[in-house]
């Protein structure tokens, strides 16, 4: 699984910036009403003569992306970590060619394939069959090639019924499932997948994960990716790259990484969206008995330790899973049924089994199948050290008990 | 451990200006897209149409029935020969045809595929290119029309049917010249979109569609010729209509001339503003 660290990387970028120029004069809306079209067509008189008189405009410099240096090697996971506008998705684009830097050089040992152009040119009329051919087309196919893979991407896809159906009468998990089938059915060296498994339901999420994990191993792809998703990070990265204001401020282990990415984050930006959904927040919190006093937030090794559960308003009885993971590794699982009613949870564990660190808890809420709602963003569970219990290397604490005894003189058969 | 310097040992290199030198290999390639973007327009456009295929010769009989009324009612049909007016028109109808739907779809295409122009990289000159694909189907069918209609009336074109391809390519050089003007305008003032159409309303009526170039006075021809299409509609005409006078040499290079001055500064111009599409659009 580890690269080889001798061979030349498959892709690197060497001091690359990127500026953008914003035309503050310029800033009208894309699209417009008729009502509006017909008073700028009256206008545009006017607008003319005012724009042969010299131009009074102003325009401001931003650097998306300033010296960015990094290396990703052959069959390395790699995963790209920051807030929103910190220029992820600038340097997405700039490997897939849609942007060029500004300053710098991007080497490529192979061909790139976007997963973030997932049903990018679907076209609504034309059947699922036609747009197998004009989304490989678009990816970069050629006709032989899609025809090769033709009947790979339908089975996986799973819409072989509705074929020959305009894509307009597909259901939109259908749409996502061709979508991703085709993209991931190229032979492209290098993926690029930019949050694009968060979109499907929960089981195709996890085909999308499995899929791509199966393409790393077996294929020996490369893949940089993008989530806000920070267990799907843990899970698939091998080494994450934190980016901050357009530079990179950490390379590293996933952990490590998330670590340093929440830490910096100290009120987690919350999808304001979630804040309406049906699992609104996480808080843990210690119970403490000396002085120091209980605080939420504050989570102690081996302190008797309450997760609560702020819910939104659902329809139906759920099951609400709690889950810990730490680089990857997924360290515990909890779930309880809740009833419709309930506007609050709590899980308590008496003792906290986890050693000083930081962890990532993600939950969810589910009935039967569907995903009724989840944790967005994972919250990180910074977990502190308590005199009381002393723990070694690993993720685990637990009070152990030891015996040692003199030299035996236990009695011989 | 990393060290700048000069790119060694990767295969493509992604710098400022590396796409621009890469051109026509990059469009080479991605000649497959050519094709499957052509195809998506066509079947769209014919599908859930009862007409289908009719609807392209629609415009053309339209245009000609207009122009017979309307010179009939004047009272003055301008005749070539002995051929009846409506055929007249309708030969000018095909060229036009061509021209005008390229520069329509031309003007719109990158606008139209926005979502592909943002998110997939693939040499934008592909889009106009493909746009003038929806013109040559009506042109075919159009034209398969006319040589039906010309030997049914006995008046069977000559060995000039093979000069056809040459005027063609006339109105499809001036097509897509203006289809890279206008729709790279349209990226950044999406007001060129609104104004292709008047433009083409406008060009219909001044080029020699209702009525014969050699209506023009003599000395001001070879300028009426600086309009492309006088040359490419006097092409048809003398291609397909017999008898008709000589071919104006004059008025053809001047018509070929703006043709491949329109190419050649929308080409410069499209490269130049295509790197930025992707933001601006």
């Amino acid at each position: 699984m580890s690269p080889s660290s001798t061979a030349s990387p498959i892709l690197r970028f060497e001091s690359v910036s990127k500026r953008y120029v914003i035309d503050r004069s310029r800033s009208r809306p894309a699209h417009s009403d008729l009502g509006q079209r017909l008073l700028d067509l009256a206008a545009r008189p006017l607008r003319a003569l005012r724009r042969a008189e010299p131009p009074t405009r102003w325009r401001e410099e931003v650097w998306a992306l300033k010296d960015v240096t990094f290396e990703v090697q052959r069959g390395e996971v790699f995963a790209l970590v920051g807030g929103n506008g910190a220029g992820k998705s600038t340097l997405l684009k700039l490997l897939s060619r849609i942007a060029e830097p500004t300053a710098g050089w991007i080497g490529l040992n192979g061909r790139v394939t976007s997963l973030l152009e997932v049903g990018t040119g679907f076209h609504p009329e034309l059947t699922g069959r036609e747009n197998v051919f004009l989304n490989g087309a678009i990816l970069g196919m050629s006709t032989a090639e899609i025809r090769a893979r033709f009947d790979r991407i339908v089975e996986f896809s799973g819409v072989e019924r509705y074929l020959d159906t305009p894509v307009k009468r597909y259901s939109s998990g259908m749409y996502v499932r061709l979508a991703f089938a085709i993209a991931s059915h190229l032979d492209h060296e290098i993926m690029v997948v930019d949050e694009v498994l968060s979109v499907g339901d929960a089981a195709f999420r996890d085909k999308c994960m499995t899929r791509i994990e199966a393409l790393v191993r077996d294929e020996g792809r490369t893949v940089l990716f993008v989530s806000h998703d920070l267990a799907q990070v843990s899970r698939l990265a091998h080494r994450a790259l934190l980016i901050e204001q357009g530079q990179v401020k950490l390379i590293g282990p996933p952990a490590t990484v998330i670590g340093r990415y929440l830490e910096g984050t100290p009120s987690p930006q919350r999808d304001p969206t979630a804040e309406r959904g049906p699992l609104r927040d996480l808080v843990a919190t210690s119970q403490r008995t000396d002085a120091a006093g209980t605080r939420p937030g504050d989570v102690r090794t081996g302190a008797p330790t309450t997760f609560d559960f702020e819910l939104g308003p659902r329809d139906r009885d759920a099951v609400l899973e709690l889950r810990l993971d730490l680089g990857g590794l997924r360290l515990l699982t909890l779930q309880a049924p809740v009833p419709a009613a309930a506007t609050h949870a709590r899980c308590a564990i008496d003792a906290l089994p986890l050693a000083p660190g930081t962890y990532l808890a993600t939950a969810s809420l589910r009935a039967g199948d569907q995903e009724l709602g989840r944790l967005d963003p994972a919250r990180a569970i910074l977990v502190t050290a308590d005199d009381a219990w002393s723990s070694g290397e690993g993720p685990l604490a637990v009070r152990a008990r030891w015996d040692s005894r003199p030299p035996s003189v236990a009695p011989e058969p | 451990m990393m060290q700048a310097g000069a790119p060694t040992g990767f295969e493509t290199v992604l710098a400022p200006g590396a796409q621009r030198r890469g051109y026509w290999r990059a469009l080479l390639a991605h000649r497959s897209l050519f094709y499957h973007l052509a195809a998506r327009d066509l079947r769209v456009r014919y599908k859930q149409t009862l007409l289908g295929l009719a609807w392209g010769l629609f415009r053309p009989l339209l245009s000609t029935g207009a122009f017979t009324l309307v010179f009939g009612m004047l009272g003055g049909f301008p005749t070539i020969g002995q051929t009846a007016y409506p055929i007249v028109v309708f030969c000018a109808t095909l060229p036009w045809q061509l021209f005008a739907t390229g520069v329509l779809h031309g003007s719109v295409s990158l606008t139209m595929n926005a979502s592909l122009v943002t998110r997939v990289y693939f040499p934008r000159l592909l889009l106009p290119l493909s746009a003038l694909i929806n013109g040559l189907v009506d042109f075919a069918v159009g034209l398969v029309l006319l040589l039906i209609v010309l030997i049914l009336v006995g008046q069977p074109p000559t060995w000039r049917l093979v000069t056809i391809p040459a005027f063609a390519l006339l109105a499809l050089t001036f097509s897509l010249g203006l289809g890279l003007w206008l729709s790279a305008l349209n990226v950044r003032y999406r007001d060129f979109g609104y104004l292709a159409p008047f433009l083409l309303q406008l060009g219909f009526f001044l080029s020699p569609v209702g009525f014969l170039s050699t209506t023009v006075p003599e000395h001001w021809r070879v300028a009426y010729g600086l309009n492309p299409m006088v040359g490419a509609i006097d092409g048809f005409r003398w291609a397909l209509l017999d008898p008709s006078g000589p071919l104006d040499l004059g008025v053809l290079a001047a018509s070929v001339a703006v043709a491949i001055v329109t190419l050649v500064s929308g080409l410069a111009y499209f490269r130049r503003a295509e790197l930025s599409f992707a933001d601006r659009i």
